[in-house]
């Protein structure tokens, strides 16, 4: 919605954050379904709610991985080491491009920007937790504690 | 009032308070360059082609937000102001593609003409080589994302103005791109093909596929006049070049739409596929055959005045001007004194007479009762849309199926009408826009509104307002003429229903534009003109009487429907005036409220 | 020894429980403020403090709240700004996770001051922990009676709510995190009318960095004049400054305004990794230019710092050793501003594609000779042109590279390569 349209109620429509990421945790990601249920249930048109969905980088419209690894780009990262060093070991070690889902269906790689850890950095977050200090260790011993719980 | 005094370029400016700086400019005269401000949208401060240098002011500021204070000294050519909009206009033009000369638009682009006028003669940055899809799904027009400068005029006139709200912008930063719901083709979205958008973007993003590399603007004529579609009474813009109509523009300074149009009124005319009547026919024994003007109507005459006139009907169409019905009452009701008249579609009763279209806007809950604007009355849908974005409540008094059922905070049975006036009495401005689907119940219920309520009538067809004030629509029997004259103009109508209650030896005229199944059945033909080839008025659902003005010569020997009937009545030996100034102004008296 | 004012409890086990919170001379200041002081006195008090806002602007706290309406009459707001992104910044988090009671009580006495009965905390929606302790401390502060209604007895009422952004960096910027909080697009609003005439759903509204609240409840307990003791004559209090690079103690370390950064690089950071050459560094955040080994005495205060050309920004320090391709470097903080671009206007959404691009090519060795002064109109145009001061800010690390270490730059072009 436009500056200047004054909408009908606006505090229902202060909602659309929260029921965002409500329906992108119930369907994985923001599906049209998904989308056009929070706009019903709002009332507001889907045209609004994907609009917003698009905006903000931390909902989805697309399918992801069971766990999204998310390396900071930033350069307090980049300084010591991480970004692209932590980038190009994950892409060589779970064979995929950022942007990329391993086969299996349980990692995607994406890069962020600023995840405010430039002070323990490199940091990653895999999908909400965020860790901190990476080496290329520490991400081996990560990736075999995730798969661990999919055997 | 006291006004807002300050100085641009040096000259004295006086504007209303709360002016922005380019509303106090354009006040002026003087031009502010714009592309993301349109007048009829709310102002967005975007595109920053506006920016204008402020006295006091560190940085540059855009003239389209920017308010004006007491004192303010603004330069708007100064040479800051020229540096920073051959900047803004060297990356848009670099941004996609804004190769001019495959353009459509080109010449009548709003971004090319700012090119020459701040002297772009060379791309500063490498052009954009990605290449943005072009979505041409829609039958009427084609998005080509190549073109689109992300000022979101679009966006704003589909939220604002149609309260449609199918547009919006997807993603963010040099990723963002207009967009249909959920990024889904035109064609397969919420649009409802009103052109809204196409009329307000800048460049060659959206165009109109009918009238595309037709022409540039200075190639064409414009002709005002007012939509001869639904009984809104919209104005239009014909845009006409060596006699043909490209598209239809809406008018902005129109009263009653002030530039929107829907698909009927935009559209649907210039897509228009029956075929034309195009010259008199008459029929002997038992097959039509072309005559000139002078025969049909003596066949005419004759017809009629050997009937008496009980044994004579008169059907009309309401897609007629005043004058021609105006002239169909006179010469066959006080004339010829015909009582069996009858009118091609349903009339709204009269509830009260106060109330207009734009009280709409003002009002805090609104009854619709009866109607269904947003099939037969697109645009008065749009103005019930826009009060529901602003916070007023619906409630539908209709069938399940009314358009207007998804944006309801109630929808109540014609029953139930009390909770609705209950509700209604309750509100400070409640607005009834009511239509022939009301039951008698309802409308007495409704009068309970008294004064508090502003109240239109919705009707169906074009000039029914006119036509029931003139009395034309007192029952209609068909099996009773012996003689039969329908003037059924430009309507799309299946004549069906009429034909099987007419007599086989009736004597049937019909005055129409184009061939269908009650030409068939006729005895003679006149052929009329259609909206783009007659002058006359037109009454609107609130009873405004506008101007239709002629754009194009009539196809073949067509004539406007009042020419035909002042002729038949001159035939008859009637003379009831003769120039149209004369007819519209008697018509005018007619049609007014006693 | 500074004696640490924000930062005290922070190394104290659960620092982030209400328990602790109260045990350490917390929740005094509020009852001070709501029994013994009406509004105007706290405005007052604040303004007489010369405490400037934390999150990159600096503006007078208390020149703030009194350009809110008077009145109780008038709906009004307070907004916590959580939206922590700026690269190289991360005190707000540490704030939030470690003692949010602070900042909650600070809340609750800047709504009172402005007759807010409404306060929301936008948190940036990746602080997923932090996310959990402001909930959790403000149900706290709840069960004891300092959110709700009738706080302490003393008639005022306030709810203080969490909304969660949901990634977008420009949502820091206070018109769009409004627009956010609505439920809308992160875009910023046009600005006159500022929040504090017509900010969320039209009403008057304060919005005030996390740390900028987390010192008020210090001026209220201990009085203006303690607090304007701290710091500089026009940088009054304690700053929590965050170090990061190429420094043996990366973190954040709460001193007084004004202190040099040449104290907190060598002393508190404890000096260089690998006792590598300083190259520059970037005192206050991303968008703030740089500075260099010549200037580490430059006090660290709003006008010391403006003096040698820069800002104090966030008080984000990002140090950068002498094998840093400083190209590299502003290019990464292009690609970072690029990518948060809203998109709205012109100079931003496609100028700093532009100039990304261009950086792209040098350090790809692709760059021709006029990229340079390209690179260089591109960010001197885009200056005061944009909507939001965004466009300023994306500027900066190539205005002040491009000042400072132009010959990196023709080196790029001249041997396809990086020089380091």
């Amino acid at each position: 919605m436009q500056e200047g349209v004054q909408i009908a109620d606006p505090a229902r429509r202060s909602m659309l954050l929260t029921a965002l990421y409500i329906a992108q945790e119930q369907y994985g990601y923001l599906t049209k379904d998904a989308i056009e249920r929070v706009a019903n249930r709002l009332r507001l048109p889907v045209a609004d709610v994907y609009s917003m969905a698009s905006f903000y980088s931390l909902y989805r419209t697309e399918p992801t991985g069971r766990y999204v690894l998310q390396v900071c780009e930033g350069l307090s990262c980049h300084l010591v080491g991480g970004a692209d060093r932590l980038v190009d070991y994950l892409q060589k070690k779970l064979g995929l491009e950022v942007g990329q889902t391993t086969r299996d269906g349980l990692f995607t790689l994406e890069t962020v920007q600023c995840l405010a850890s430039c002070g323990t950095s490199p940091a990653m977050r895999v999908n909400d937790a965020l860790y901190e200090n990476m080496t290329p260790e520490r991400i081996d011993e990560l990736l075999e504690t995730l798969r661990g719980y999919h055997v | 009032m006291a006004m807002v005094n300050l100085t641009i370029n040096g000259q004295k400016v006086s504007a209303p308070p709360g002016s922005t700086v380019l509303q106090a400019a354009q006040l002026a005269n003087i031009d502010i360059p714009t592309l993301c401000d349109h007048p009829a949208l709310a102002p967005l401060g975007a595109c920053r082609m506006c920016l204008v240098e402020i006295k006091g002011q560190r940085n540059l500021q855009p003239a389209c937000t920017f308010p004006t204070t007491e004192g303010m000294d603004v330069q708007t050519e100064s040479p800051r102001v020229v540096v920073a909009r051959k900047f803004v206009l060297d990356l848009l033009f670099a941004e996609r593609n804004h190769y001019c000369m495959y353009c459509e638009m080109t010449g009548d682009c709003e971004l090319q003409a700012l090119g020459y006028r701040y002297g772009l003669d060379h791309w500063v940055y490498p052009t954009y080589t990605k290449r943005f899809p072009v979505d041409a799904t829609r039958l009427y027009f084609l998005m080509d994302h190549n073109r689109c400068i992300l000022c979101r005029r679009c966006v704003r006139a589909c939220s604002e103005l149609v309260a449609n709200h199918t547009l919006g912008v997807r993603q963010r930063g040099a990723e963002s791109m207009i967009q249909a719901d959920m990024n889904v083709p035109f064609g397969e979205s919420t649009c409802i093909s009103c052109g809204t958008c196409l009329q307000v973007c800048p460049t060659g993003a959206l165009v109109d596929r009918r009238s595309a590399f037709m022409g540039r603007d200075i190639e064409t004529e414009h002709t005002k006049s007012t939509c001869s579609h639904c009984s809104i009474g919209c104005g239009v813009e014909m845009v006409t070049r060596s006699g043909n109509v490209l598209r239809l523009e809406g008018d902005w300074d129109a009263p009653v739409n002030a530039g929107v149009l829907c698909q009927a009124g935009r559209f649907d005319p210039l897509y228009d596929e029956r075929e034309r009547v195009t010259k008199p026919l008459v029929r002997k024994k038992g097959e039509l055959k072309e005559t000139d003007w002078d025969t049909a109507l003596q066949a005419v005459a004759k017809g009629m005045k050997g009937t008496k006139a009980q044994k004579l009907g008169v059907l009309a169409s309401t897609y007629a001007t005043n004058e021609a019905l105006y002239l169909l009452r006179k010469l066959f009701s006080q004339e010829l004194k015909v009582s069996n008249l009858g009118l091609l579609n349903k009339v709204a009763p009269v509830i009260s007479d106060q109330g207009s279209l734009a009280d709409i806007a003002e009002s805090d809950i609104i009854l619709v009762v009866g109607t269904n604007p947003v099939n037969d009355q697109p645009v008065a849908s749009f103005f019930v849309k826009r009060a529901v974005d602003k916070g007023a409540r619906l409630i539908v008094v209709d069938g399940k199926d009314n358009g207007l059922v998804p944006f309801a905070y109630m929808n109540l049975e014609m029953k139930e009408i009390n909770r609705a006036v209950e509700l209604a009495e309750r509100a400070e401005h409640p607005m009834v826009l009511y239509g022939a689907g009301i039951t008698k119940n309802a409308a007495t219920a409704l009068k309970k509104l008294g004064e508090k309520a502003s109240f239109v009538a919705l009707e169906l067809g074009v000039n029914t307002r006119a036509a029931a004030a003139l009395g034309l629509n007192n029952g209609f029997d068909a099996s009773a003429a012996q003689a039969l004259y329908i003037l059924v103009g430009e309507q799309d109508l299946d004549g069906a229903p009429v034909l099987q209650k007419v007599g086989k030896d009736a004597f049937v005229v019909v005055q129409a534009s184009f061939k269908s199944p009650l030409t068939e059945r006729a005895d003679v033909i006149l052929p009329m003109a259609i909206w783009s080839e007659r002058a006359g008025s037109l009454t609107n659902t609130e009873g405004r009487v506008q101007k239709a003005n002629k754009a194009v010569e009539p196809k073949g020997e067509a004539k406007a429907d009042w020419e035909i009937l002042s002729l038949l009545a001159a035939k008859m030996g009637k003379k009831l005036g003769a120039s149209l100034d004369d007819l519209s102004a008697l018509a005018a008296e007619a049609i007014r409220p006693a | 020894m500074f004696e640490k004012v924000l930062t005290r409890n922070f190394g104290l086990p659960r620092s982030e429980s209400i328990g602790v919170y109260i045990a350490n001379g917390g929740y005094q200041a509020l009852p001070k403020a709501l029994h013994e002081c009406d509004p105007e006195q706290l405005i007052e008090m604040v303004t007489a403090s010369g405490l400037r806002g934390r999150g990159g602007a600096g503006f007078p706290a208390g020149r703030k709240w009194g350009f809110m309406p008077k009145g109780s009459d008038i709906e009004k707001y307070v907004c916590v700004n959580t939206d922590e992104g700026e690269p190289g910044t991360f005190k707000d988090r540490e704030l939030v996770e470690k003692d949010p009671h602070q900042i909650i009580e600070g809340v609750i006495i800047a709504s009172y001051a402005v007759g807010a009965h409404r306060a929301f905390v936008y948190i940036r929606g990746e602080f997923f922990l932090g996310v959990k302790r402001w909930i959790k401390a403000i149900d706290g502060a709840y069960a004891k009676g300092f959110l709700g209604k009738n706080i302490l007895g003393s008639g005022f009422s306030l709810d203080l709510s969490v909304h969660r952004g949901a990634g977008a960096y420009i949502c820091g910027e206070e018109t769009a995190l409004i627009e956010s909080l609505e439920g809308k697009r992160g875009e910023p609003r046009k600005k006159p009318p500022y929040p504090a005439s017509v900010g969320l759903w039209g009403k008057p509204t304060l919005v005030h960095n996390v740390e900028t609240l987390a010192n008020i409840p210090h001026i209220i307990n201990r009085g203006a004049e303690w607090y304007s003791s701290i710091g500089t004559p026009k940088s009054t209090g304690p700053k929590i400054f965050c170090i990061s690079g190429h420094v043996r103690n990366r973190g954040i370390f709460e001193l007084p305004l004004g202190v040099p950064l040449r104290e907190i690089i060598y002393e508190h950071a404890g000096g260089m990794t690998f006792d590598k050459k300083l190259k520059a560094v970037i005192p206050g955040g991303a968008s703030t230019p740089m500075l260099t080994p010549d200037q580490v005495d430059t006090p660290m205060a709003f006008e010391t710092l403006e003096e040698a050309g820069t800002m104090l920004g966030t008080g984000a320090i990002v140090v950068m050793n002498e094998d840093t391709c400083m190209v590299d470097v502003a290019r990464r903080l292009m690609r970072f501003f690029a990518h948060e671009s809203c998109g709205r206007c012109t100079p931003c959404r496609t100028g700093t594609q532009r100039m990304l691009n261009i950086l792209e090519r040098l350090e790809a060795g692709q760059g021709k000779a006029e990229d340079i002064e390209t690179l260089e109109r591109t960010a001197r145009k885009i200056q005061g042109l944009t909507f939001c001061p965004m466009g300023d800010a994306a500027i900066n690390p190539v205005l002040s590279g491009l000042k400072l270490f132009r010959d990196e730059y023709e080196y790029h072009v001249t041997h396809k390569r990086c020089p380091v």
